[in-house]
C-alpha cells in the first residue's frame, strides 16, 4: 500500500517530508549507562522527554522519536521529577557517572521495516500509555511513554499507511501486516496450505516443521513474485505436497490468527434517492455548444450517474464516454478523426484477413487466439435477438472486431470474457468500425483484468476484502473463518464488470454509470460490497461454507435489483467518505479520496 | 437437483479441460437432461450436486465445473483440491484440446498423488465425421497414465450417465480400498465430509428473488 501511495505521487522529491503526526511529551525509557555501579534497589530506568512523529517522506513513511531535552527524569510521575532531575550531558550528575549523548537515543524507522509493536493503553485516565517497536531484524526500540496522551490518534494515523492486526494469542501485541505477508497469507489461504500445514504439524510437529518449513521458503518467492509466470507458480503449488484434508483437524486452525484492531465506526447509511430521468436528446443538446463541443463534462456525467442515458442516445454518447470521440472537439473535428479511425481499422483488419494458411502454420499464437475467438463468438449472448442463429452476419461482425483487436493489441491477444464486453457495444453501435474503437476505449479501462498474471483481479479482490472489512466486519470475519476470504466467488463480477449478472438493459445502464467514474473509480467494488452486504444474513444464517457461498453468489445472476444495488453502493460511499481521514491509505486510494491531497503534494 | 442428506457418502468430482470442449454441457445434460445451444462460456467455477445409486449404494456427487481457458489455469488448484475424481474432457474433433488434457493429468498426478480417480473423456462423438483423435490413441494414452477412458456426446445425450457411473464406481472402489488399509482415518474423513454438506439447492432457489441488496 505504501508502494501504491508512492506510485500515485511520482513527482515527489526525495527530500520531501511532511509531518502527519506529532505528539509531545513522549518519554523514552532508557537504562542509565551507570546502572551497573548503582546500589541494588536503585531504579535503573530514566525517562527522556521527546516528540513522537509520523513523517511522510519521498521514499517512505517513518516513525521517529526525537529527544527535546538533555535532562532525563527518574520517574514519570509529576511529584518527584523536579527532585530527581538527572543530567545526561554537560555537567555530570552528582553521582558522577558518564552519560551518553542524548541524540543517540533517537529512534527512526521506516514502517516497512517494522514487524510489530507492543503497547499498553490503560483504561483509567491516570495511567500512561506506552509503545515499543520491534523491527524485522529483531531489534526493539526503547519503550515510549506517552505522557501527553495521543496513543489512539497515533494508531489512527498509522493505519492510514499500514494494516495493523492485533495478535489473538498475545495480548498487547500488534503486527504490521505488510504486503508480502498479506500476499503470502492470501496465496496460502488459496491453497489451503495453512490447514494442511497446521494439521500435519499437529499430528507430527517435528517432522512437519523439518520438511514443510523448508519448503515454504521455496514456494513463497514464486508465489509472491508478480513477474514469475504461471508455470513457476504452479510448480510452487505442486511443491506444496498437500495431504488429503482432514476435517477433524481443521477446526484447530480456525481461531488462530489476528483480529483487526479498532473497528472503524461508520455513520448510519444515508438514504439515496435515485431514479432521475435518463439523459435524453434535450438534455444532451443543452450541453453542446454551437460547434458540438461539450464544455461541462462533469455535470453531464453527474446526470448520467444519476439516471443513465436514454437508449436512443447511447449510440452517440457512448462514443464520448469511451474516448472514441473527444468531448472538447467540434462535430467537424470528431468526424474528421472518425475518418482516420476508419482507415486505421481496415488496415489492421487486412493484417489478419490477408494471412495465408501457410503463414498461419508458422504463427502459433495467432492461430491460438483465432481459435479461441471462434469458440467464444458462438457462445456470446446467443439469447439476444441480435445474435440469434438467423443473424449470422452479426456473429461475423463480433468475430471480425475481436480478430482486429487481437492485431491491435497482440500482447494481450484474446482472453475468454472479452467478447462479453464487446457484444453490447456492437448492439448499440451497429457499425463495425465504431464498435471497434469504442471497444478499444472500453478495453483500456479493463484490459488488466485479462492479463496472464491475474494480478489486477487479485488486487481488486484484495481491495474488495479491505472495503468489506470496514463496511461489514461481521461478514468479513465469517468469510475469513470459512475459507472464503480470498473472495474468489466475486471473480466473475469483477472480470466482466457484472455482465453475467444482469440482463442487457441493466448492464448497459450499469456500465454507463461506471464509465462516469463518479463518485470514484472504485465504484464497481462498492457495488460488490453492496450486494455482499445485502447477502450477509443469507450467508451467515445458512452457515454457508466455501462451496455454498460460491454457488449462492453464482445463483444471484439475473436476480439482482440494479437500482437497489446502485443506491446502496452510493450510500456506502457516503458512509466511507464521512470517515475518509480515518481510512487506511490503500482504501482511501481505491475510493479516490486521496486525489486532492496528492495533487496538493505534487505542487509543493 | 436434490438436497444433500446426511447419510450418503459424498464424492467431489471436478471437470477440467480446454475451453469449449463441453464441460458445462456435460454437466447440464447430466443434472437437468438439457442441452443448450446458446449457452455462455464459463468464466467462474460453479458446482452442482446429484445423487446416484451404484451397486445398490446411494452416493452424492459434488460436481465442479471450471473455466477452461488457459489464462484461468492458475485457478484450477482451488477447485480440484480435495477431489476424489476428475474428468479430463476433450473434444474429439480438436487435437489441441486433447494435448491440453495431458497437462492437467500431469498436474493432478503431482498434486493429488493418486488419491483421485481420473477419467479421460472424449466429448462430441456426434461429430464423428470430423474426428481428429482416434479412440484407440486416446484409450492408449489413458491407460498409460492409469486413467479410465470414455466417450460421450452431451448434445445427443450419448453415454452421459455412464460417465458418472464409471467414475463413481471407481471412486467407491478406491474409497473401500483406503478404508481397508486405514479404516479409522477413512471413517473420520467421510463423517466430516457429511457434516460440511449443508447446502440445500431447493432452499437456495427459494430465496427471495427481489431482495438482493
Amino acid at each position: 500500500m505504501t508502494e501504491l501511495a508512492r506510485q500515485n505521487r511520482p513527482n515527489l522529491r526525495d527530500d520531501y517530508q511532511s509531518i502527519v503526526y506529532s505528539q509531545p511529551e513522549v518519554f523514552a525509557e532508557i537504562v542509565r549507562s551507570d546502572s551497573a555501579s548503582l546500589p541494588p534497589g536503585t531504579n535503573t530506568a530514566v525517562f527522556l522527554n521527546g516528540n513522537l512523529l509520523i513523517i511522510e517522506k519521498g521514499h517512505g513513511v517513518y516513525i521517529e522519536w526525537q529527544p527535546i531535552e538533555r535532562t532525563a527524569r527518574t520517574s514519570l510521575s509529576e511529584n518527584d521529577t523536579n527532585a530527581d532531575d538527572w543530567v545526561i550531558e554537560g555537567s555530570p550528575p552528582k553521582d558522577g557517572t558518564e552519560v551518553q549523548n542524548v541524540s543517540s537515543f533517537s529512534f527512526n524507522a521506516d514502517i516497512k521495516d517494522l514487524r510489530s509493536y507492543t503497547y499498553n493503553d490503560p483504561v483509567t485516565k491516570k495511567g500512561v500509555a506506552w509503545v515499543r517497536f520491534y523491527c524485522k531484524d529483531g531489534t526493539a526500540s526503547e519503550t515510549f511513554h506517552m505522557k501527553g496522551g495521543g496513543y489512539r490518534d497515533f494508531v489512527t494515523q498509522l493505519q492510514r499507511y499500514t494494516t495493523l492486526s492485533r495478535s489473538a494469542k498475545e495480548r498487547n501485541l500488534v503486527m504490521f501486516v505488510d504486503e508480502c505477508t498479506e500476499a503470502l497469507e492470501k496465496s496460502v489461504g488459496m491453497l489451503n496450505l495453512n490447514k494442511d500445514f497446521v494439521s500435519r504439524f499437529l499430528s507430527n510437529p517435528y517432522a512437519t516443521s523439518l520438511t514443510a518449513l523448508g519448503k515454504v521458503t521455496n514456494l513463497i518467492t514464486p508465489l509472491l513474485d508478480p513477474d514469475s509466470n504461471t508455470d513457476h507458480q504452479l510448480q510452487a503449488m505442486v511443491n506444496l505436497d498437500p495431504v488429503v484434508e482432514d476435517e477433524t483437524l481443521r477446526s484447530h486452525t480456525d481461531n488462530i490468527g489476528f483480529e483487526h484492531i479498532f473497528e472503524l465506526q461508520l455513520p448510519e447509511r444515508p438514504v439515496i434517492e435515485h431514479g432521475d430521468t435518463p439523459v435524453d436528446e434535450a438534455v444532451w443538446h443543452s450541453f453542446r455548444d454551437e460547434a458540438g463541443r461539450i464544455t461541462d463534462v462533469h455535470s453531464l456525467k453527474s446526470l448520467i450517474f444519476r439516471g443513465g442515458i436514454d437508449p436512443a442516445l447511447r449510440k452517440t454518447i457512448w462514443k464520448y464516454m469511451l474516448g472514441y470521440y473527444k468531448w472538447d472537439l467540434t462535430d467537424e473535428e470528431n468526424k474528421a478523426a472518425r475518418k482516420k479511425h476508419h482507415e486505421n481499422y481496415f488496415r489492421m483488419k487486412l493484417q489478419w484477413m490477408s494471412m495465408t494458411p501457410d503463414q498461419e502454420a508458422r504463427f502459433g499464437l495467432f492461430r491460438d487466439y483465432k481459435a479461441l475467438i471462434e469458440k467464444d463468438v458462438t457462445r456470446t449472448d446467443r439469447t439476444h435477438p441480435y445474435f440469434t442463429r438467423k443473424e449470422l452476419k452479426n456473429l461475423i461482425l463480433l468475430k471480425d472486431v475481436l480478430n482486429t483487436y487481437m492485431m491491435y493489441n497482440f500482447d494481450l491477444g484474446y482472453v475468454q470474457g472479452m467478447s462479453d464486453f464487446l457484444s453490447p457495444l456492437l448492439v448499440i453501435m451497429e457499425d463495425e468500425v465504431d464498435t471497434f474503437w469504442c471497444f478499444v476505449g472500453l478495453m483500456d479501462r479493463v484490459h488488466r483484468n485479462f492479463e496472464l498474471s491475474q494480478a489486477a483481479i487479485k488486487q481488486q479482490l484484495q481491495d474488495l476484502k479491505n472495503l468489506l472489512e470496514i463496511v461489514n466486519p461481521k461478514l468479513t470475519n465469517y468469510l475469513e473463518s470459512h475459507d472464503s476470504i480470498h473472495m474468489y466467488f466475486c471473480f466473475r463480477w469483477i472480470l466482466v464488470a457484472f455482465k453475467r449478472e444482469f440482463g442487457f438493459d441493466d448492464i448497459m445502464h450499469l456500465w454507463e454509470v461506471l464509465w462516469t467514474d463518479i463518485p470514484c473509480k472504485g465504484f464497481l467494488l462498492l457495488c460488490c460490497v453492496a450486494i455482499l452486504d445485502g447477502q450477509m444474513n443469507m450467508i451467515i444464517e445458512n452457515k454457508f461454507g466455501l462451496t455454498e457461498i460460491l454457488k449462492h453468489i453464482n445463483n444471484l445472476s439475473m436476480k439482482i435489483n440494479l437500482h437497489e444495488m446502485l443506491r446502496n453502493a452510493e450510500a456506502i460511499y457516503h458512509q466511507l467518505a464521512a470517515v475518509q481521514d480515518k481510512l487506511p491509505r490503500h482504501i482511501a486510494e481505491v475510493l479516490s479520496f486521496t486525489i486532492d491531497e496528492d495533487e496538493a503534494t505534487t505542487v509543493q | 437437483m436434490e438436497a444433500g442428506t446426511s447419510d450418503s457418502p459424498v464424492f467431489k468430482v471436478v471437470l477440467l479441460g480446454e475451453g469449449a470442449v463441453g464441460k458445462s454441457s456435460i454437466l447440464l445434460r447430466y443434472i437437468e437432461n438439457k442441452f443448450n445451444n446458446k449457452h455462455l462460456s464459463t468464466t467462474q467455477a460453479s458446482f452442482a450436486t446429484r445423487k446416484l445409486t451404484v451397486n445398490g449404494k446411494t452416493v452424492e456427487l459434488n460436481i465442479w465445473d471450471t473455466a477452461g481457458q488457459e489464462k484461468y489455469h492458475s485457478l484450477g488448484p482451488i477447485y480440484y483440491r480435495g477431489s476424489q475424481g476428475a474428468m479430463l474432457i476433450y473434444d474429439i474433433t480438436d487435437t489441441r484440446s486433447f494435448e491440453r488434457i495431458k497437462n492437467w493429468v500431469r498436474e493432478l498426478q503431482e498434486v493429488l498423488k493418486g488419491t483421485a480417480t481420473l477419467l479421460v473423456v472424449g466429448n462430441k462423438v456426434d461429430l464423428d465425421a470430423t474426428r481428429q483423435i482416434q479412440r484407440e490413441t486416446a484409450e492408449e494414452y489413458a491407460k498409460s497414465v492409469g486413467a479410465l477412458y470414455a466417450e460421450c456426446s452431451a448434445k445427443e445425450n450419448i453415454d452421459i450417465d455412464a460417465l458418472f457411473e464409471t467414475i463413481t464406481k471407481a471412486m467407491m472402489a478406491k474409497a473401500s480400498e483406503v478404508s481397508t488399509l486405514n479404516r479409522g482415518a477413512s471413517l473420520r474423513r467421510s463423517t466430516s465430509r457429511r457434516t460440511i454438506q449443508v447446502s440445500d439447492d431447493t432452499d437456495t432457489e427459494a430465496a427471495p428473488k427481489k431482495k438482493c441488496c
